[in-house]
């Protein structure tokens, strides 16, 4: 056999490591500024580039794809390379990868905070950089597969089969949930609406939390856990199970994300049957990496790479039971849209995800730079104030969700909501904001303690950017199963089945609940006094998208006594049929917007945006106050009103044709109500006044941008008006 | 029976002492029982002869061992010792990294089809038997809320509605009044009632009517579709409503420092209270929420 010389690729990982720790400093910085804003609402005032709204999709963004992404681009190109026993395909499709990628981040650090989003979360991204990701991806998965092709190993390990499993399915999700109709270079609208939006999005949504954040972290598990710890993995036939199970199983399950919503009661059945089915492939995946520790748990105490492995194997175990529970109908109905979501998703992401990728950081590191660690102090302190920032994150947020959710449900004996204001659930839980602050803090301290020990690390080392290596080439085989083979010993080696018959598990499920959404009529029932949005609505809800309100606030009425005696009737699916994206949200720091429209009176709106606090006193809401005083531009409207008629909203070309017209009586109408206020006209004819003396410019009211949020707001909801309820039902049927 | 004592706000061992007490005796008697106890199995074991003493002592030791659950533990795991893993290593090797081929641990196995057979009864329960949907399940709480409100008015004392209520000339009433208008009111209609967003509220004119009754409705009820003012009865208690509504009465005549011209119409009060206007309102009311008892 003759035996071949090469060498991997260490360059490219060692770039990817240092990609991961500066976007982990940074996506966490966004976050703890975040957590700061729950205390001091107005802590970035007037800056609109800093409001919660818009520095929200930055962070999950950054902590995702940035910190998480780099690590596990950093984690597969060090372990595929000598699982293969090959050099990566292409260094310079690496290299694209890695440029292409840092420059997506960047273009995203740059656009979200300017509030270009599409406002679907975890894929905020506007259309040009969706396309940019796309490309990168594949570049990424076409290096796979070729140094898969060239590999030198000939059955393919388990960890293997979780970065085949990753590459299809993130980029099927990533391109079906993308489908959007663009209508300038940064603004385009989902080709999906409403209920159909919701659903395809959050198959997207669970299955990015799968696909990007579970199945390759898996993978790096089994790469770096048997490594770090020197054991072999516990049950081989256990991968086989839980992988294929897992991967099948998780697609189904993004409809949990919608129970109790307008989405079709079969749809969420689905939703909750194949959650609770995920517990078990889950957890294979815990127990191939605990009992892989099986007789090295002294080394456990004072080896820093295991401990932290450890309490991330544990997270995810205990992350991925919650899961199944919070899909439990009943146990959703007080989870969702509270605080609850924000402690599960934290566990996952700074327990498994954080911990996974500081224990392989403190691995690679002095491994790559032949040297040791330079302090192991430095590294236990990191894991102990990690461990504790993490309790102190999570639990507050547990106590801070289950207390305002029962605050939301809690009657009076006559009927009456014990907590009518929804401000009285907030100011309840401010110190649990508080904790959760201090408890982020401390996990951000621990990360900088673990850059500055890489830092001194890497510089007593010395770099190996190629690393010699040799193996035997592969020789030829049978193509069928030879004798004594089994079928999945077979699989192992043949690449290209395995990964079609991996792209099959993981369209099933996809294909059985949405197909049928978008297809079958019935799911969505029509209601006749539906109707489109005016061109300002239209407009307005582009400015409800920009500033992300949907961050904080949901359009979703979920069919409970509390919620329909606290925000009005329950949200119905045909509602919302010409809404392109759909805004239902996933969490509710303010209070439900549905049936917002007509509560208020329009300076009641005026005054709340400019100083929430002063309509509400103790909000937590910040101010807009540039929504207040910019200048809005309508040029565009003509156009999105002809890609949305593109999307099936029925305009007609007469009323694409009178927009402008339209948007200047509604806006007119919304100036002479704010009149009503003398306030209002005081203040707002002396400004008036003030610019016609310096001779400057001034914006009539009716040409800013507050005008067309008001029109949006005070639309919202009112299609259907409660009194009207019981008829429309009946038409439904 | 009574099994539990109500000792409302404060814990019980603090509102009644004597449970202190109470809570210390058994502690007490718990020692005694366990000091007894190994005193009597002392004087026992004396007693007995050399071998037996032995005997006594192998079998004590011997229980400790917890035979059944270690078996139990070695079904459900099925893992093979570590010492014996070179029974089961595969001849795989990943970059160094070797695989075991220990049986899929039972209790796992168990776990999967448990969850199985749920999704399995859930879809068949909820699609194919159609037990309730949502709306099915919303209708009921709904109509079960109906029942028990209806049940807790027919024995409620002092219930205070947009018929009965009255103008609270207590100054008690008014101060609390005072202060709700100052948190909720004030953003809309100023501090002195002159009136800002929502109407001035110290002159004659009311756009939805004035008087006690009206006024009451008019908070509990919220305003004018769309201009007007949100419905209260949702963050305000009925008392509170009829305290701020008392206290609003008294703004009437006083002069406020930017006051906003009338909207409305005057109103004057008719000297029959049973007129048309304050009859039709409440006849929608009957679930709605602005009963409830005053204590």
């Amino acid at each position: 056999m003759e035996i071949q010389q090469f060498s991997y690729d260490n360059k490219i990982v060692q770039k990817f490591l240092y990609a991961t720790m500066l976007w982990g400093v940074v996506g966490m910085l966004v976050g703890l500024l975040l957590a700061f804003m729950f205390l001091f609402p107005n802590i970035t005032d007037g800056i609109s580039w800093l409001s919660f709204g818009r520095l929200r999709p930055l962070h999950t963004n950054a902590v995702i794809f940035a910190f998480v992404g780099n690590a596990i681009f950093a984690g597969v190109y060090y372990s595929t390379q000598r699982l293969l026993k090959a050099r990566m395909f292409s260094d310079f499709m690496s290299n694209f990868n890695f440029w292409g990628w840092q420059l997506i981040i960047v273009a995203a650090a740059i656009t979200l905070p300017l509030g270009y989003t599409t406002s679907k979360e975890y894929a905020e991204l506007e259309w040009p950089i969706d396309i940019a990701i796309a490309i990168v991806w594949v570049v990424f998965g076409w290096n796979l597969i070729g140094t898969i092709l060239k590999r030198r190993q000939r059955h393919l390990y388990v960890a293997i089969w979780f970065y085949l499993a990753t590459f299809v399915t993130v980029a099927v999700l990533h391109i079906f949930n993308s489908l959007e109709l663009p209508v300038a270079a940064l603004k385009s609208y989902s080709v999906y609406a409403g209920v159909q939006d919701a659903l395809v999005q959050w198959w997207y949504g669970h299955n990015a939390v799968a696909f990007f954040l579970t199945t390759p972290f898996l993978g790096l598990m089994y790469y770096f856990v048997p490594k770090a710890a020197n054991r072999p993995i516990y049950s081989y036939r256990l991968s086989i199970v839980h992988f294929w199970s897992l991967i099948f199983i998780y697609i189904w399950a993004g409809p949990h994300h919608l129970l109790y919503s307008s989405l079709p009661d079969w749809a969420q059945n689905l939703g909750v049957a194949f959650s609770v089915m995920l517990i078990a492939p889950s957890w294979g995946g815990m127990i191939n990496g605990l009992l892989t520790l099986r007789g090295v748990w002294d080394k456990v105490r004072t080896d820093a790479t295991l401990k932290f492995m450890v309490v991330a194997i544990t997270g995810y175990g205990m992350a991925t039971f919650e899961g199944p529970m919070l899909s439990l109908k009943n146990v959703n109905a007080i989870a969702h849209f509270s605080d609850w979501i924000i402690a599960h998703v934290h566990v996952g992401a700074l327990a498994w995800n954080g911990f996974l990728t500081f224990g392989m950081i403190y691995w690679l590191v002095p491994k790559m730079f032949k040297t040791t660690l330079y302090s192991k102090g430095l590294a236990n302190l990191h894991f102990w104030i990690g461990t504790l920032g993490i309790i102190l994150y999570a639990l507050p947020m547990y106590v801070a969700g289950f207390t305002q959710a029962l605050m939301w449900k809690e009657f009076n004996p006559d009927g009456s909501l014990v907590y009518g204001n929804f401000l009285e659930t907030v100011t309840q839980i401010i110190p649990m904001y508080w904790m959760r602050a201090i408890g982020g803090t401390m996990f951000l301290v621990g990360m900088l303690i673990m850059v500055y020990n890489v830092i001194i690390t890497i510089r007593k080392g010395s770099s190996v950017e190629d690393e010699l290596a040799e193996a035997p080439a592969l020789t030829r085989v049978s193509k069928r199963r030879v004798a004594g083979e089994t079928f999945h010993s077979w699989l192992e080696r043949k690449p290209v089945q395995l990964t079609i018959l991996a792209t099959v598990a993981i369209l099933i499920g996809g294909i059985v609940q949405i197909v049928p959404t978008i297809l079958v009529k019935s799911n969505i029932p029509t209601i006749t006094s539906v109707k489109p949005y005016t061109p300002l609505e239209l407009e307005g809800r582009d400015l409800y998208i920009r500033e992300g309100c949907v961050g904080c606030h949901s359009q979703m009425i979920r069919p409970f006594r509390s919620e329909v005696e606290r925000y009005g009737e329950y949200s119905k699916a045909g509602e919302f049929v010409y809404d392109h994206p759909f805004l239902w949200g996933s969490k509710r720091t303010g209070p439900d917007l549905h049936r917002i429209g007509g509560k208020y009176s329009d300076n009641w709106h005026l005054n709340h945006m400019y100083d929430p606090q002063s309509t509400s006193s103790g909000s937590i809401m910040p101010a807009y106050q540039w929504l207040v005083i910019n200048e809005h531009d309508r040029s565009a409207t003509q156009s999105k009103m002809e890609a949305m008629v593109k999307l099936g909203v029925p305009y007609t070309d007469e009323d694409i044709a009178n927009a402008p017209q339209s948007m200047a009586e509604q806006a007119t109408q919304i100036e002479k109500n704010l009149y009503t206020d003398p306030e209002f006209e005081k203040t707002y004819e002396a400004d008036k006044k003030y610019a016609q003396e310096n001779g400057e410019d001034f914006i009539e009211m009716r040409n800013r941008e507050i005008v067309a949020l008001i029109a949006y707001l005070q639309r919202l909801g009112t299609d259907i008006k409660i009194k009207e309820t019981e008829e429309i039902l009946s038409q439904n049927k | 029976m009574e099994y539990f004592i109500d000792s409302g706000e404060k814990p019980a061992i603090i509102e009644y002492p004597i449970t202190q007490f109470f809570m210390l005796m058994v502690l007490m008697i718990l020692i005694a029982i366990e000091l007894i106890l190994s005193s009597i199995e002392n004087v026992m074991f004396q007693t007995l002869s050399p071998e037996a003493k032995e005997r006594y002592l192998e079998s004590k030791a011997k229980k400790r061992e917890w035979t059944w659950a270690n078996n139990i533990y070695k079904r459900l795991t099925k893992t093979r010792e570590i010492e014996k893993e070179g029974e089961i290593i595969l001849d795989h090797n990943y970059d160094g990294i070797r695989e075991l081929d220990n049986v899929l641990p039972p209790w796992w196995v168990y776990l999967f089809y448990a969850t199985i057979i749920f999704g399995v009864v859930y879809l068949i329960r909820f699609h194919v038997a159609g037990d309730y949907d949502q709306k099915l399940e919303y209708e009921q709480e709904v109509a079960a809320a109906k029942i028990a409100i209806e049940e807790y008015k027919k024995t409620a004392k002092d219930l205070v509605d947009v018929n009965t209520v009255e103008f609270l000339s207590e100054a008690a009433d008014l101060s609390a009044g005072e202060k709700i208008f100052a948190t909720s009111c004030v953003a809309c209609h100023m501090a002195d009632g002159g009136g800002g967003i929502g109407p001035n509220l110290t002159d004659e004119y009311w756009i939805l009517g004035g008087g006690i009754k009206n006024v009451f409705n008019t908070i509990s009820e919220g305003g004018r579709d769309g201009k007007g003012m949100i419905a209260w009865k949702q963050s305000l208690k009925p008392l509170e409503m009829a305290q701020v509504a008392s206290y609003i009465l008294t703004l009437g005549g006083t002069t406020a420092a930017n006051p906003k011209a009338a909207e409305g119409e005057i109103w004057v009060d008719p000297d029959a209270p049973e007129s048309e206007e304050t009859n039709e309102a409440p006849m929608e009311q009957v679930s709605d929420s602005t009963d409830v008892a005053m204590n």
